[in-house]
C-alpha cells in the first residue's frame, strides 16, 4: 500500500533536522545572537566555519539594508575585493541604491553627478539601459515616492540587493548561498505541485501560501 | 475540546516516537516479453530473444507482445530498447506503452497508436510518418516515459527521435512491441546490457532542469522568516525568539506568546533531565493537564507491552528527552482556547513542510534525507 502524501501527519521528523535548517537559517542572515541562544536552547553543534566573518557580513547586510551602500561597498572590498569587480550587476545595484538615497535626501545636483560618473558607464550595456532611465526618472518628480518607480524607495528593494550581496559573500566564501530553509520551501513546492498534476482533476494545484496557513 | 485534543497528541507523539518504518517490497521492473501477454505468434527463444512468424503465409498480421511487469514509475525515467535483428521487408515494427488490459481489443486503435498519437490506451512508435522512415533489420529501437516532464520519448540507433504527451496514469503501463508483418525477430534489452542510447546523459540533463525548476521559484524573505519565527514561538526557544523577533510581526496575534516563558522553562528542566521538577511546574500552572505524566505512562504500557504496575513510570523517564520535550510543550499549548486542532499543537508550519516534502519524496520513491539534501554546498 502507497503512503500517500496527504497523510504526512503520520511521520515522524527528527529534531536535528530542523534544529539544523533553523540554524542554518540563522547563520546566512547573521542572527549572531540568535544563533547563540539557539545552539545553548537546543545542544545544536555549533558550525564553526559558518560562523567565520559573521560580524563582517552582518554589518555589510545592515549598511545595505539601510541604503548606505557606500559604506557596503567599502566593507565589501576589504573583505574580497574581486566579489563587486567580477558581479557588475551588484555592483550596479549597490551604487543605485547610494542614488535612491541621494534623491530620497532631496539632493538632486549631488545625484545628477553620481549618476553620470559611476552609472553612466553602464550604460553602454542595454541590460542597464532601461534600469537606468527608471533611476532617472525619479528626478523628474517633487516627490519620488508618489512616482511609477516608487518600488525603488522601497525597503522591499534595498532587501533585494542586501540578499544578492550577502548571497555573493557567501559563495565567495564557498558556504551555501542559499539556506536549507529555501531549498525545503522550493522543493516542496514544486514536489507538491507534480503531485497535483499527476493527481489530476483530483483537488486544486498546491499553493504554498495556504499550506502554511493551514 | 482541549481534552479530545490531547487524546490526539498524546497518539501521535507515541506513533512518532515508536515509528518503524516497513520496508515496502519494490515493484519488480521488467525483465523479459511475455508470450502470455500477448496476442500469439510469438515464440520465445530465450528470455531476451523474440521471434514471430505469422500463421497465415500471404499476409501481414497484426500482433503485439507486452513485458512480463509493468514500468516503474517511482523513478524520473524508465527505457528499454529492441535490437531489429531480422524485420519482415513487407512489416511494420512499433515500440511504446500500453496498458495491459486493452490486448483483447487491439484491432481499432492500431492506426491511432502506431502514428504515436495519444490514445487511451498507450502509444506506440514506428518511425517517422512523414519520412516514411520504419525501422529495419540492425536498428535499435528504444522506448522510454520521462516522468518529470510526463512524455513519452523514442529513440532510434542511440538517438532521441520522437516524444509525445503522457496523459494516462503513471501505473500499469506495460512496455509493449506490436508487429504488422509475417516475421521477425528481435533481442530485447531492459537493461540487462548497455544501452545504445546514453540514459545516463540524458538522466542528468533532466535532473538538471527539474533543479533549475525548483530553483527559480522566487521566495519573500517574510515567508522564510515568518516559518522560523512561529517554530521558535511554537517550541518555546524564548531567549532565541527574543532576540530574533526585533521587528515582533504580530504580537497581538499570537496567542502562542502568552505561554511562551512557561514553556521555555519546561522544556529547559526536561532537556537537562529535570523531569520531576518540569512535572512539579506542569502541576503548579496548569492543573487542569497534571495527568499529563500519567497518561503518557499508559500510553506507554500499552504501546511497549509492559504489564508490571512498577515499570510504567519508569517509561516516562526512559522515553528521549526531546520527545517528552516536545509532548509536554505541546500540551501546554492545548490550554489555550484558541488551539482547535491537535496539529497546531504540535508542530510549527515549518515541521509540516518538512514532513509534507518527505512524504512527498517517499511517495516518488526516493527517500529524502534532510541531511543529504541541505548538507551539500551550493
Amino acid at each position: 500500500m502507497d503512503l500517500d502524501p496527504r497523510q504526512y501527519e503520520n511521520l515522524a521528523v527528527n529534531d536535528n533536522d530542523i534544529h539544523n535548517i533553523v540554524l542554518s537559517y540563522l547563520i546566512h542572515n547573521c542572527y549572531k545572537e540568535s544563533v547563540e541562544s539557539f545552539i545553548a536552547c537546543t545542544g545544536a553543534k555549533q558550525p564553526t566555519d559558518y560562523l567565520e566573518d559573521m560580524d563582517k557580513r552582518k554589518r555589510i547586510f545592515h549598511f545595505a539594508l539601510e541604503g548606505n551602500a557606500l559604506k557596503a561597498i567599502e566593507l565589501t572590498e576589504q573583505l574580497a575585493k574581486d566579489i563587486l569587480e567580477n558581479n557588475k550587476d551588484l555592483q550596479f545595484d549597490l551604487l543605485s541604491l547610494h542614488f535612491v538615497e541621494l534623491v530620497c535626501s532631496r539632493k538632486c545636483t549631488e545625484a545628477l553627478e553620481f549618476a553620470q560618473t559611476k552609472l553612466g558607464p553602464f550604460g553602454k550595456e542595454p541590460k542597464y539601459m532601461e534600469k537606468l532611465e527608471d533611476f532617472m526618472a525619479l528626478l523628474a518628480y517633487k516627490e519620488p515616492e508618489k512616482s511609477p518607480m516608487f518600488h525603488l524607495l522601497s525597503l522591499e528593494y534595498r532587501q533585494q540587493v542586501a540578499d544578492s550581496l550577502n548571497r555573493a559573500i557567501l559563495a565567495h566564501l564557498n558556504l551555501p548561498s542559499y539556506t536549507a530553509m529555501e531549498r525545503l520551501i522550493q522543493q516542496a513546492t514544486v514536489v507538491r505541485q507534480c503531485l497535483s498534476q499527476e493527481a489530476g482533476k483530483d483537488g486544486p494545484p498546491f499553493s504554498l501560501k495556504d499550506f502554511l496557513k493551514s | 475540546m482541549a481534552g479530545t485534543i490531547r487524546k490526539e497528541i498524546l497518539k501521535v507523539v507515541l506513533r512518532e516516537t515508536n515509528e518503524k518504518e516497513e520496508k515496502k517490497k519494490e515493484a519488480e521492473a521488467p525483465s523479459k516479453l511475455d508470450t502470455s501477454n500477448s496476442t500469439g505468434g510469438f515464440v520465445a527463444v530465450s528470455t531476451d530473444i523474440m521471434k514471430y512468424t505469422s500463421v497465415y503465409p500471404d499476409k501481414p498480421e497484426l500482433n503485439v507482445i507486452l513485458a512480463d511487469e509493468p514500468a516503474p514509475w517511482k523513478n524520473l525515467l524508465y527505457y528499454f530498447e529492441i535490437y531489429v535483428k531480422d524485420a519482415d521487408f513487407k512489416g511494420k515494427i512499433a515500440i511504446g506503452f500500453t496498458l495491459a488490459l486493452f490486448l483483447m481489443n487491439i484491432e481499432p486503435w492500431w492506426e491511432d497508436l502506431i502514428a504515436g498519437h495519444e490514445s487511451s490506451h498507450g502509444v506506440l512508435y514506428s518511425g517517422d510518418e512523414d519520412t516514411g522512415s520504419t525501422f529495419l533489420s540492425g536498428d535499435v529501437i528504444g522506448a522510454g516515459i520521462n516522468y518529470s516532464t510526463n512524455e513519452f520519448f523514442f529513440c532510434k540507433n542511440g538517438e532521441l527521435v520522437h516524444s509525445v504527451p503522457n496523459n494516462l496514469s503513471n501505473r500499469g503501463l506495460y512496455p509493449t512491441i506490436a508487429v504488422l508483418s509475417q516475421h521477425e525477430e528481435m533481442h530485447v534489452n531492459f537493461g540487462q546490457k548497455p544501452f545504445a542510447f546514453n540514459l545516463k546523459d540524458f538522466e542528468a540533463r533532466e535532473r538538471r532542469k527539474q533543479q533549475q525548476k525548483i530553483e527559480e521559484i522566487s521566495l519573500s524573505p517574510q515567508v522564510t522568516y515568518s516559518l522560523i519565527r512561529s517554530y521558535l514561538l511554537h517550541s518555546g526557544y524564548e531567549d532565541t525568539f527574543n532576540s530574533f523577533d526585533v521587528v515582533p510581526s504580530s504580537p497581538i496575534t499570537d496567542e502562542q506568546t502568552n505561554t511562551l516563558n512557561h514553556r521555555s522553562t519546561l522544556r529547559q528542566l526536561i532537556m537537562n533531565g529535570n523531569v520531576d521538577g518540569a512535572f512539579a511546574k506542569v502541576h503548579e500552572w496548569y492543573p487542569q493537564i497534571v495527568e499529563v505524566g500519567s497518561q503518557l505512562c499508559i500510553y506507554l504500557l500499552h504501546y511497549y507491552g509492559c504489564y508490571k504496575f512498577e515499570l510504567i513510570f519508569k517509561l516516562a523517564y526512559e522515553m528521549p528527552l526531546e520527545v517528552l520535550a516536545n509532548a509536554v510543550n505541546a500540551f501546554v499549548l492545548s490550554t489555550d482556547p484558541h488551539m482547535e486542532e491537535a496539529k497546531d499543537c504540535l508542530h510549527s508550519p515549518l515541521e509540516r513542510l518538512l514532513k509534507q516534502l518527505t512524504a512527498c519524496k517517499r511517495y516518488e520513491g526516493e527517500d529524502f534525507l534532510v541531511e543529504k539534501e541541505f548538507s551539500k554546498r551550493d
